[in-house]
């Protein structure tokens, strides 16, 4: 797992209080909502706002929110994307 | 002042770092904290849920009440989801989260904490975990209005809504807190107690 992901994983397990999770308990491209990791529409949220305060991203629509927050790998793609 | 049949079947209580089931001292925490307290009742009893580290101090305080309440308590199963009640008080309602959430407005304020800024989530966390779909009141006054709540509970079970009804006193504010929870049912059990204005008040001045 690169320092990136890593990163990226520890930040979602403090901000949705999974408490007990390792960042290495998260699939890279395992789906965060439903029957993975078990986060629900708060969640999305809170990862929105995640992005916003931590990367200054905004996600544009709620199609792209689908897309980009169905996995961690997902996710990280969209930063590494919107910062390249 | 009693009425026919009812019971107080269980009551818990979990405040000043300690766990009282039954008037009995189950667990007592050297550290008073809530956060602390809480910690070494979910990990000692085994009570923890994962919506836990969600949900906020004054959920997390109710949910685990009853939690303990209902621990081995395999009667109130026996209930239709409809059959089980909810109804319960506390002085400061969500002021605790209000404060908290209020703080984040400066910035991108957090979805997570708005959602528990009100008081009677605390009766939705234990309805979900426990799939209870009876009625629930959360009401705010200074203290556990015993008289008002004892006459709304047999209330509920005059009109035949209840089978079974938690009732109690859920308090959070800044460092101050007490959880006290009672199971009142339309039958008798081991070690239950009548259903009376004179027993909450015991339960609540033990």
């Amino acid at each position: 797992m690169d320092e990136f992901t890593l990163n990226l994983k520890r930040q979602i397990i403090a901000r949705m209080n999974l408490q007990g999770v390792k960042p290495e308990d998260i699939v890279d491209d395992a789906p965060l909502f439903g029957d993975g990791l078990g986060l629900d529409s708060i969640d999305a949220l809170e990862i929105i706002v995640l992005l916003q305060q931590e990367y200054g991203i905004k996600i544009a629509s709620a199609e792209e929110g689908k897309t980009v927050l169905k996995s961690v790998k997902t996710i990280a793609d969209f930063i590494k994307q919107k910062q390249a | 002042m009693t009425k026919s049949g009812l019971s107080i079947t269980g009551y818990c209580e979990i405040s000043n770092g300690c766990l009282l089931l039954n008037g009995k001292k189950v667990i007592s925490s050297e550290v008073k904290t809530l956060e602390e307290t809480l910690s070494t009742i979910v990990s000692s009893l085994n009570v923890v849920h994962p919506r836990f580290g969600k949900m906020d101090r004054l959920a997390q305080l109710g949910y685990t009440c009853v939690e303990v309440l209902l621990q081995g308590n395999e009667n109130i199963r026996q209930y239709k989801p409809e059959e089980v009640c909810l109804m319960m008080s506390n002085s400061s309602s969500s002021l605790d989260t209000d404060f908290r959430y209020n703080s984040t407005l400066e910035g991108i304020p957090s979805p997570a904490l708005f959602v528990y800024t009100l008081p009677n989530v605390v009766l939705a966390e234990i309805c979900i975990k426990n799939k209870f779909k009876g009625e629930n009141l959360f009401f705010i006054s200074d203290t556990y209005d015993t008289n008002f709540m004892f006459n709304q509970i047999n209330t509920l079970f005059e009109s035949g809504r209840a089978k079974a009804c938690i009732s109690g006193w859920v308090e959070v504010f800044e460092n101050s807190y007490r959880g006290v929870v009672f199971l009142v049912e339309n039958k008798t059990a081991q070690n239950s107690i009548n259903f009376s204005i004179d027993n909450i008040s015991a339960i609540f001045n033990k």
